[in-house]
C-alpha cells in the first residue's frame, strides 16, 4: 500500500471520523476517568486493567494479523502484529506477576519489571526492525517462530537469573532498568527516524499512528524511568500513554489490515467501476469521434474531384460506395451503381475486361494506377487514371477493391495533342536540321564554287579576321591566302585603305555595297576590281573581288565601236538622205523640161526646145558621173576596191588627165600647169585607177572653182619614200570654219555658189587615198586660193618586179 | 498680172519654172539662192513667192522666217519646192508658215494648181481686208479723222507707222 493514489486517501479520510466517533471518544473518557479513579484508589486494579487493555489490544492485533494475513498486503503490520502478540505476551505475564496481584506471588517485583524490560525492548526492537517489512517479505510463521524462540530465550534468562535485575528490594530501579529505559527511548528514537525517513513507503494515516504511537511509547518509558515508588502519577501517565500507544498501532493494523483491505476492495471496484465508465465515456467520445471521422472522410470522399468507390467481393459482388463526382464521369446514376455488380466491366472497353475479372481474383497489376479509357454511359469514351487498392481480410482473403478513378480524359487528350505535336515538332525539327545541313552544304559548294574570288571576313575581339575563302580566290592568290588565312584585314590588304574602310563600313551599318578599285593582285599589278560587300550576320563580310579589267576593255572597245557605228549610222543616213536630194535635182530638171517641152511645144522656139533636150543630155550625163562617184565611194567604202598596183608612166599619165580635165567643160577654163620634177621616175607602181579619180577630183575641183584667168598649178615631186601631188589654184578658197568638213560626202562649202558638183569628189579622194596608203594635205584661205597636196609611198615593195604588174 | 518670185539654186529647175510660169502669164522674177531671194522679194513684192528649201547659204526656211518677219510680206502665199521628201522636212515646213509644200520632182500641173489655189485664197483675204478698211473708213466719223490728219499728228508720225497702225486695227478687227 506504498502507491497510494489521491483519490484512495480521499475515500479513506472520507469514511472515518463519521461513524461512532463520540462514541469513542465518549468511552475514552469513562475509561480515563474509571482508570483515574482506580489508579488513585486501586492500584493494582488500575495496573492490571491497564496492562490487560494493552495485552487484549495486542492479541487483538494479533488475531486481526493472522486473520487477515492472506489479504493483507502490508508486511509491515503482519510482522508487527506477530511482535506485538509476543510484547503483550510478556505484558501479560508482567501484569500477572505485579507486586498488587498475588497471582504469581513467587516471582519477585524484579521479574515483574524484567519482563516488563524485555516486553519493552522486544517492543522497541520490533518497531525498529519493523520498517525493514516496508520492503522484505514477512513469511509468518518464520516470524512467530523466531519471536516465540526469543520469548522462550528471555523467559529461560529471566527464571535462571542470568538475566540482569531491574529492580531490587530495598534499593528500587537498578541502573540497568532505568538504562534500558533510556536505550529504549532511544531506540524509539530511532524507530521513529526510520520511520519518518520511509514515511514515503506508508500511508499517511498508519504513519501518523504509528509515529504517534512510538511517541508516546517513548513518553511513557520516560514516564516510568522518572517514578520512585510503583504507584505515582509517572506510571499512572505512563501505563496510559503505554496503552494509547498500542491502541495507536492497533488503530493503524485495523485502519490498514482489515478496514482498509475493503476499502481497497472498494475501491478497486471503484476503480474498476471508474474506469468502466471512462471507457464508456471514452467509448461514447470515440465513437463520437469516429462518427465525425467517418462524416469528414465520408464528405471528402464525396467532394472529392475523383471517384472514389469500394468495390465489396463478399458476400456478393457489387459497389459498396461510390461518390457523387462518379455519377458524372461515368453518367451512371447512384442506383445504377448499386444494382448493377458487373458495372466496373461494363465501363471498361472489351479488351480490357478480362483484367478487370482478374483484378476480381486478386491479380493486382503491379503498375498502379492504370491508365485506361471506360466508356461513359453516353458511349463517349473517357480517359481515367485508376488508382486500385485490394482489401484483404485477416485470412489474406480478397474482399473488396477501393478505387480512385482520376477523370483525365482531358489530360491525355492534351497529352496525346502534345505528344503528336511534339512528334510533329521534332519531325519537323528533324527535316529542317536536314535541310539545313544539306542547305549548308549546298551554299558552301555555291559558296566555294563561286567563280569570282570570294572571302569571308569575320570580326573577331575587335579585329577583322580571314575566316574563309573559295576555290577561286585559293586559285587566284594561293600562297597568300593560306598564308593569311585567319590574319587580320590589315596584313591582308596592307596597302589598300579604301577596302578596309569598306569592310568596316559595311560591318558596322550592316549594309551591302559595291566599289570600283585597282587592287594589287597575284604580286604587284594593279587590277580594277569591282569589290562587294554583302554583310553576312553575325559580324561577317562576304567580299566578292571580281576581276573586271577585261570587262572593262571590252567594254571600252565596244562602246567605242558602238559609237562608230553608230556615226556611220548616222553618215550612212545622212549620206543617203543626201544621195536621194542630189539625184532629185537632176531628175528633177529633166523632169521640169520633158514637162516644158510636152506642154508648151508648139509655143516654144526650136532654141528652147534644143536646150531643153541639152539639158536632159546633162542632166542625165552628171547623174551617171554622179552615181559613179557613188559606187566608187561605196566600194572604197565597204572595202570591195581591190588596191591593185602597176607600172606606168606616170608624167604622160598626168598630162592626159590635164588635158581631160580642161577639156571637160565646153566653156573655156582656167590654165593647168603642168610641172613634173625631173629628179622623179617616170615609171612608177601605183594603182591607175585609184589615182586617175584622186587626181583628176582635185583637178576638177581647181578648175571649177577658180576664175577662168586664173592658173592653176599641178606639181608632181618626190623623195626617196614619197611622191608628191600638189594642186594648188587661185580660186574661191575654203572657209575655215567648213575645213574641217570638206571631206565629207556631200558636203559643199557655202561659197560654192552655182558651180555645179556632188560633194562626193574630195571623199572620193580620201577613201582612195586610204587605199593606196596614202595622205593628203590642204591649205586654204576663202577667196585666195586653196592647195592640195597628196602624197604616195614610193614603196619598194611596189616597185618589185614581182608584186607589180606591168 | 500676178508676179512670182522663184528661189532655186539649180539654174535649169529655176529656167524650167520660169519659163513654164512665163507661159502661163505669170511675171516671173528669180534668184538663185537665199540671200538674193530675200533681197528680192523686198524689192520686187511678189504675189507669190516659190522657193527652194536646200540650197547653199541661206536656205528655205530661213527665206520664209525673214519673208514672215517683214510686215509687207507677213501674208504672201509661200510654197516651197523641194527634193526633201521625208515627214519631218515637210513639218517644218508647214510650221514655219509655207502655205504649201511641193516635192521634187513635181508634175507642173501640181505647181501650177497650186499656184493658182494660193493665188485665190490671198486674193479672197485681200478682199475681205479691203472691205473692212473701206467700211471701217466709211463708218469712221469725221470728226475723229479730222484730228489725227492735223498736221501736228502727220508730222509727228511718219507715213509707215500710220500704215502699221492701221493694219494692227484692221488685224484687231478681223
Amino acid at each position: 500500500m506504498n502507491a497510494t493514489s489521491p483519490s484512495v486517501l480521499k475515500i479513506g479520510s472520507k469514511r472515518y471520523p463519521t461513524e461512532g466517533e463520540g462514541l469513542f471518544w465518549l468511552v475514552t473518557i469513562l475509561l480515563t476517568a474509571v482508570l483515574s479513579i482506580f489508579s488513585i484508589h486501586f492500584y493494582p486494579l488500575f495496573h492490571i486493567l491497564v496492562e490487560l487493555f494493552s495485552v487484549i489490544v495486542a492479541m487483538a492485533m494479533f488475531m486481526l494479523v493472522w486473520n487477515a494475513r492472506h489479504f493483507m498486503d502490508s508486511h509491515y503490520l503482519q510482522f508487527l502484529g506477530i511482535a506485538f502478540f509476543f510484547v503483550g505476551g510478556l505484558d501479560l505475564m508482567h501484569s500477572l506477576s505485579h507486586k498488587g496481584m498475588n497471582i504469581l506471588a513467587a516471582y519477585s517485583p524484579n521479574f515483574s519489571l524484567q519482563l516488563w524490560l524485555a516486553a519493552r525492548y522486544l517492543q522497541s526492537l520490533s518497531l525498529l526492525l519493523a520498517p525493514l517489512f516496508f520492503s522484505y517479505h514477512c513469511h509468518f510463521e518464520t516470524v512467530f517462530g523466531i519471536y516465540t524462540l526469543i520469548t522462550i530465550t528471555l523467559l529461560v534468562l529471566m527464571v535462571s537469573g542470568i538475566f540482569p535485575d531491574a529492580y531490587l528490594e530495598g534499593v528500587g530501579l537498578t541502573p540497568f532498568k532505568i538504562y534500558s529505559e533510556y536505550l529504549i527511548c532511544a531506540l524509539l528514537g530511532v524507530a521513529v527516524w526510520i520511520l519518518y525517513r520511509k514515511a514515503w513507503l506508508v500511508e499517511r494515516m498508519v504513519f501518523i499512528y504509528m509515529a504517534l504511537a512510538i511517541v508516546l511509547t517513548i513518553f511513557s518509558e520516560l514516564a516510568f524511568t522518572l517514578y520512585a515508588t510503583v504507584y505515582d502519577a509517572a506510571t499512572y501517565l505512563g501505563h496510559l500513554l503505554k496503552l494509547s500507544a498500542f491502541y495507536l498501532i492497533y488503530k493503524a493494523i485495523i485502519e490498514t489490515g482489515l478496514r482498509r483491505p475493503y476499502t481497497l476492495l472498494f475501491r478497486n471496484l471503484q476503480q474498476h467501476a471508474d474506469s468502466l465508465q471512462n471507457e464508456i465515456h471514452s467509448r461514447i467520445c470515440t465513437e463520437e469521434a469516429l462518427r465525425a471521422s467517418e462524416a469528414r472522410f465520408r464528405r471528402l470522399a464525396e467532394n472529392a474531384p475523383v471517384m472514389i468507390y469500394r468495390y465489396g467481393l463478399h458476400p456478393t459482388p457489387g459497389f459498396e460506395y461510390v461518390n457523387q463526382i462518379a455519377f458524372s464521369v461515368t453518367g451512371y446514376t447512384a442506383a445504377e451503381y448499386y444494382a448493377q455488380p458487373d458495372l466496373l466491366e461494363t465501363l471498361t472497353l472489351p479488351q480490357n475486361r478480362a483484367a478487370v475479372r482478374n483484378l476480381f481474383q486478386g491479380h493486382v497489376p503491379a503498375k498502379n494506377p492504370i491508365n485506361c479509357r471506360w466508356r461513359h454511359k453516353n458511349g463517349s469514351m473517357i480517359g481515367v487514371e485508376h488508382h486500385i487498392m485490394p482489401i484483404f481480410n485477416e485470412q489474406h482473403q480478397l474482399i473488396a477493391l477501393e478505387g480512385i478513378v482520376v477523370d483525365v480524359t482531358r489530360r491525355q487528350n492534351a497529352e496525346e495533342a502534345l505528344k503528336q505535336q511534339n512528334k510533329h515538332l521534332e519531325e519537323s525539327v528533324r527535316l529542317r536540321t536536314r535541310e539545313l545541313a544539306e542547305s549548308e552544304g549546298r551554299a558552301r559548294i555555291q559558296y566555294k564554287s563561286i567563280p569570282v574570288p570570294t572571302y569571308t571576313w569575320r570580326e573577331q575581339s575587335n579585329d577583322i579576321i580571314l575566316a574563309d575563302y573559295n576555290d577561286a580566290a585559293e586559285q587566284l592568290e594561293q600562297d597568300k591566302v593560306r598564308r593569311l588565312h585567319g590574319h587580320t584585314l590589315a596584313e591582308f590588304y596592307p596597302d589598300c585603305p579604301d577596302m578596309q574602310a569598306d569592310i568596316h563600313t559595311c560591318l558596322h551599318q550592316k549594309k551591302s555595297l559595291q566599289r570600283e578599285i585597282s587592287l594589287p593582285v597575284g604580286g604587284s599589278h594593279q587590277r580594277d576590281t569591282l569589290v562587294k560587300y554583302a554583310y553576312m550576320p553575325p559580324g561577317g563580310v562576304l567580299v566578292h573581288t571580281e576581276d573586271i579589267t577585261e570587262r572593262k576593255r571590252a567594254e571600252a572597245a565596244l562602246y567605242a565601236a558602238l559609237c562608230r557605228e553608230r556615226e556611220l549610222n548616222r553618215l550612212k543616213n545622212r549620206f543617203i538622205s543626201m544621195v536621194s536630194h542630189e539625184f532629185r535635182t537632176p531628175m528633177t530638171a529633166i523632169f521640169s523640161s520633158t514637162a516644158l517641152l510636152q506642154r508648151y511645144w508648139p509655143r516654144l522656139s526650136e532654141t528652147q526646145r534644143n536646150e531643153h533636150i541639152e539639158n536632159i543630155h546633162n542632166e542625165i550625163k552628171y547623174m551617171d558621173t554622179m552615181l559613179d562617184d557613188v559606187l566608187a565611194l561605196g566600194r572604197a567604202e565597204s572595202g570591195k576596191l581591190q588596191f591593185n598596183p602597176m607600172y606606168f608612166d606616170l608624167p604622160s599619165f598626168c598630162r592626159e588627165l590635164v588635158r581631160k580635165n580642161s577639156a571637160y567643160s565646153k566653156t573655156p577654163t582656167a590654165l593647168v600647169r603642168f610641172y613634173y620634177c625631173p629628179t622623179c621616175p617616170e615609171m612608177l607602181c601605183l594603182d591607175k585607177h585609184l589615182l586617175r579619180h584622186i587626181l583628176g577630183n582635185l583637178l576638177s575641183n581647181a578648175i571649177k572653182y577658180s576664175p577662168v584667168d586664173k592658173t592653176i598649178f599641178f606639181n608632181v615631186s618626190c623623195d626617196p619614200t614619197w611622191i608628191c601631188f600638189s594642186v594648188r589654184d587661185q580660186g574661191i578658197g575654203i572657209p575655215t570654219t567648213e575645213q574641217d568638213k570638206i571631206f565629207e560626202a556631200f558636203h559643199r562649202a557655202d561659197n560654192v555658189g552655182t558651180i555645179p558638183g556632188s560633194g562626193l569628189g574630195l571623199a572620193i579622194v580620201k577613201q582612195y587615198l586610204e587605199l593606196h596608203g596614202g595622205r593628203i594635205e590642204f591649205s586654204s584661205t576663202a577667196t585666195q586660193g586653196t592647195e592640195f597636196t597628196v602624197y604616195l609611198p614610193i614603196m619598194e615593195a611596189y616597185n618589185d618586179e614581182k608584186n607589180c604588174n606591168h | 498680172m500676178k508676179k512670182i518670185a522663184i528661189i532655186e539654186d539649180d539654174l535649169i529647175i529655176r529656167n524650167n519654172i520660169v519659163t513654164m510660169l512665163m507661159l502661163e502669164g505669170y511675171d516671173v522674177v528669180q534668184a538663185e539662192n537665199g540671200m538674193v531671194g530675200v533681197t528680192l522679194i523686198q524689192n520686187q513684192r511678189p504675189d507669190l513667192i516659190i522657193c527652194d528649201i536646200m540650197m547653199p547659204g541661206m536656205d528655205g526656211y530661213e527665206v520664209l522666217r525673214t519673208v514672215r518677219d517683214s510686215l509687207a510680206t507677213k501674208l504672201t502665199p509661200f510654197i516651197f519646192l523641194t527634193a526633201k521628201v521625208d515627214r519631218n522636212s515637210q513639218r517644218i515646213g508647214m510650221n514655219t508658215g509655207a502655205d504649201d509644200y511641193i516635192t521634187k520632182p513635181f508634175e507642173p500641173e501640181d505647181l501650177l494648181n497650186a499656184i493658182k489655189t494660193r493665188l485665190q485664197r490671198h486674193a479672197e483675204v485681200e478682199n475681205k481686208f479691203e472691205n473692212l478698211r473701206r467700211q471701217i473708213g466709211y463708218m469712221l466719223p469725221h470728226e475723229l479723222r479730222t484730228p489725227l490728219m492735223s498736221e501736228t499728228v502727220k508730222n509727228s508720225l511718219s507715213a509707215s507707222s500710220i500704215k502699221e497702225a492701221w493694219i494692227f486695227y484692221f488685224s484687231l478687227s478681223v
